[in-house]
């Protein structure tokens, strides 16, 4: 960058900087200034129109009030005098557009007679019940028209005083179109509960926009009726706006229980609830969350436009006044004011980047100039003639100048002399160089034949170390089989047990056997014994009947047959007794094989555990192997680690030689370009022109 | 005639069955400690001891076994002078055989020592020889043996 413009940034841009942050922070206060003034502003329309508002209500609720006093205050029953006294109230108060009495039926006991009295019948229901309601005519308003009072019993301007009066809630009973509003309910701001008078919701009547005052009459304490008048609220809007000092200012009265009472921008809102408006934000804006309503400034969105809200209240009556402006015709005029303080800035700016460029022309010349002459100084010609005319600072640079080019031309006469020494110099450097190299060689290479030697230990150990490894897997293996063979020999001595156990179970089930054959044996004899006797029996037979001689030759034959029958009885039996004996015979055989058997099954298990313990035996001992086979192994890999550190700390030596041997070859090209600068030198010095 | 039919050793022997008063288990006998041998002992029958012949004893020296076939043959001495039992015990005595008495032979052999065989019987392809009771034991055995019941 060039010294100019160096210099003009240096000096312009802090002024510049701080100009601006100035203009920053007016402009900031100014803006707040504007929010707080107009906001004061609000609040001001607000608390005027407010009670503007509020005195009118408050005039008809002294109306109504004036009116029902007069009842309580021995006017009650007097009919005729009433009725006068409704009309003069309001020829009185040219706001009102209506008064009335409303009597609970007979409470003055004249219902009946009034009947037939002179009284204008206007002023009483089919019952004569004292009803009347004056009312200004709506084309002629100085005159006074009367009809009977009508829906007492489900309007807030009679059921709902008499509620108020009787301790119950305002609402209970009486219909009226939309409701309270949910918003009025839900912000708890409730209803009023005032027993000396009640404002009513507004509501249209004939073309009118009417609002009700009414007071009760209270009668020994109790309620007999009530008094009350209306006005009409058709001017409201046309009120509100005329304050308008905004062009986006906005007013939205509501009634105490959530009516659009006006709205300056839609007239047609009148008389919706606030929740079915696009007010219901902006109107929630206002309540602290305490549910107390508030005055106080608040930025808050509708419809995506910023405003300024302020809010007021209407004792009387219980409403509320919202004034709102947006802020978007606030920023208009801050607008206005920050382009006009951007264009000032720029000018004046500019003017002074103007005023400083001219001033520095001239000194910003003469550096120039000497600096030219000190190029021709750096290019060796020492022979310019400086002129040193110029008596500010520029001058006394232009005669060091001219000091410095005589002391240079000195100089170099003086470096010539000794660059031709430093010439000898560098040869005998590159000489001995040279010898270093030499020697560097003989070193890289007996470094790598040690480091090939160690590469073969390495390799060896390595070798040693799978050789190591396997045998250690084997040995694992080993112990694994044995321990395989030790599981199935105890599951082989299971088998060999439940044999055992088996064979025991025959061996009793034969003894059995045995028994049982014991036992036919037995029955056998007991067979055998009466065949022997049979056959004693026939033989004695047979010698008697000899005795008897020819008589006993037919019993003879018969001791003949039974002989016969006995000797074959001793026959079958004898074959069943050989069977028998066989079976015992075969049965005993049985059971000796059977434990024969068992011997030799128990044999088996005993054998079967000393095997067992012959392979736990071969386990321990591999097992005991182990360790010693891991410090082998251990040890190898120490050996081959340190071969490895050998072979690394040898690579390093050789990398040393190597490098040693790489710097030789710089020191040797640093010798040679040293020598090639003293030339070089020695040219440059000729350069130099010296006088 | 009939004949009780017996063996002794694997041959037949009878003896004639007009004089024979039973035939009776062989049952223990009441050892004559010192007796001639061949008596096997006293047989209690009926109130009376009756003396009892063994003759396998009397013959081989050997007692019969102790069978249930092995019974006792009760008759009535032969000698008319003594009113007298004798019991022979044999073995195999089952059976009977009834002979007219063309079958029956006088033997060619006589035995002194042995006087007490008889005629051998030929029944189809049985051969039996007759036993006589009243020859088996030597009169002066007799007489002792009965001295003393023919006094009391």
């Amino acid at each position: 960058m060039q010294l100019r413009a160096k210099i003009i940034i240096s000096s312009g841009l802090p002024l510049l900087l701080a100009g601006f942050a100035a203009i920053a922070l007016l402009l900031t206060v100014f803006y707040r200034s504007q929010i707080e003034n107009t906001t004061v502003h609000l609040a001001e329309i607000a608390a005027k129109v407010a009670s503007e508002i509020n005195e009118a209500n408050g005039e008809a609720t002294q109306a109504a009030e004036i009116l029902a006093i007069t009842q309580s205050a021995g006017l009650f029953g007097e009919r005729e005098r009433s009725l006068v006294l409704a009309s003069a109230v309001l020829r009185q108060f040219p706001n009102l557009t209506g008064a009335y009495f409303g009597y609970e039926p007979n409470a003055d006991g004249n219902d009946s007679a009034a009947l037939s009295s002179t009284i204008n019948p206007a002023s009483m229901d089919a019952n004569g019940r004292f009803l009347p309601y004056w009312f200004r005519d709506s084309t002629r308003a100085d005159r006074l028209n009367m009809a009977p009072l009508i829906d007492m019993d489900t309007s807030y301007y009679y059921r709902g005083i008499r509620n108020l009066v009787e301790e119950k809630l305002e609402h209970e009973g009486i219909r009226l179109e939309g409701g309270v509003s949910a918003y009025i309910e839900e912000s708890s701001r409730g209803y009023s509960t005032s027993t000396q008078h009640i404002v009513t919701e507004p509501y249209l009547y004939e073309g009118r926009f009417l609002v009700e005052y009414v007071a009760p009459i209270i009668i020994d304490n109790a309620f007999a009726g009530i008094a009350g008048v209306d006005r009409t609220l058709n001017e409201i809007d046309t009120f509100l706006s005329n304050l308008r000092t905004y062009e986006s200012e906005h007013h939205l009265l509501l009634s105490g229980r959530g009516r659009i009472i006006s709205s300056t921008d839609e007239p047609e809102l009148r008389g919706t609830l606030i929740e079915d408006s696009p007010y219901l934000a902006l109107a929630r804006s206002i309540w602290a969350e305490d549910g107390q309503r508030m005055a106080q400034q608040v930025i808050a969105p509708q419809d995506g436009d910023a405003r300024l809200i302020v809010a007021e209240r209407i004792s009387v009556g219980n409403w509320t006044l919202i004034v709102s402006v947006s802020r978007e015709e606030l920023l208009r005029d801050f607008r206005a004011v920050f382009i006009q303080v951007a264009l000032i800035t720029s000018i004046g700016s500019l003017i002074a980047l103007l005023i400083s460029i001219r001033l520095i022309s001239k000194p910003v010349t003469r550096v120039e100039s000497a600096a030219k002459i000190a190029s021709i100084i750096a290019d060796g010609d020492l022979t310019q003639e400086i002129d040193t005319s110029s008596n500010d600072e520029t001058g006394v640079l232009l005669n060091s100048l001219k000091d410095m080019s005589n002391s240079l031309s000195a100089l170099i006469s003086e470096v010539r002399g000794a660059s031709e020494r430093i010439s000898n110099v560098s040869k005998s450097i590159s000489s001995a160089s040279t010898d270093q190299q030499g020697v560097n060689n003989q070193l890289g290479n007996a470094s790598s034949h040690i480091g090939i030697s160690v590469e073969q230990i390495s390799a060896t150990s390595d070798q040693l170390m799978q050789t190591m490894e396997n045998v250690t897997s084997s040995t694992n293996e080993a112990s694994k089989i044995a321990n395989y063979g030790r599981e199935e020999l105890a599951q082989m001595r299971n088998t060999i047990l439940d044999f055992s156990k088996a064979a025991s179970a025959i061996s009793s089930k034969l003894e059995v056997i045995s028994e049982r054959a014991n036992n036919i044996g037995t029955i056998v004899t007991t067979i055998n014994r009466v065949a022997d006797q049979t056959n004693l029996l026939s033989l004695n037979a047979a010698i008697e009947a000899e005795k008897a001689g020819q008589n006993g030759q037919g019993f003879s034959v018969v001791a003949r047959e039974i002989r016969r029958l006995a000797d074959q009885t001793a026959l079958a039996t004898f074959d069943i007794e050989q069977i028998v004996s066989d079976m015992q015979s075969s049965v005993a055989g049985g059971v000796m094989e059977m434990d024969l058997f068992s011997d030799q099954v128990r044999h088996g298990v005993d054998e079967s555990l000393q095997v067992s313990e012959h392979l736990q035996m071969v386990i321990e001992q591999v097992e005991a192997l182990r360790p010693s086979l891991e410090l082998a192994t251990t040890q190898v890999q120490a050996q081959s680690t340190d071969a490895g550190e050998i072979g690394a700390a040898m690579s390093q030596l050789e990398a040393v030689a190597e490098a040693s041997e790489l710097s030789s070859g710089i020191l040797d090209a640093a010798v040679l370009e040293f020598a090639k600068s003293v030339s070089s030198l020695q040219r440059s010095i000729d350069n130099f022109k010296t006088s | 005639m009939l004949i009780v039919v017996f063996k002794l050793g694997d041959q037949d022997y009878g003896v004639d069955a007009s004089n024979l008063i039973a035939v009776v288990p062989g049952l223990p006998l009441r050892i004559i400690p010192g007796v001639v041998q061949g008596i096997a002992g006293l047989l209690h029958y009926q109130r009376q001891y009756v003396p009892v012949v063994d003759l396998k004893l009397l013959t081989t020296g050997l007692s019969c076994e102790p069978k249930l076939s092995t019974r006792i043959i009760l008759a009535k001495y032969p000698d008319e002078s003594i009113d007298a039992i004798i019991g022979l015990r044999v073995e195999d005595a089952i059976d009977t055989l009834w002979v007219e008495n063309a079958e029956i032979q006088k033997t060619h052999v006589t035995t002194p020592s042995a006087r007490y065989l008889g005629k051998l019987i030929v029944s189809g392809d049985r051969t039996v020889q007759v036993i006589g009771i009243g020859a088996l034991l030597p009169s002066e055995v007799i007489d002792s043996l009965y001295q003393g019941s023919a006094e009391s």
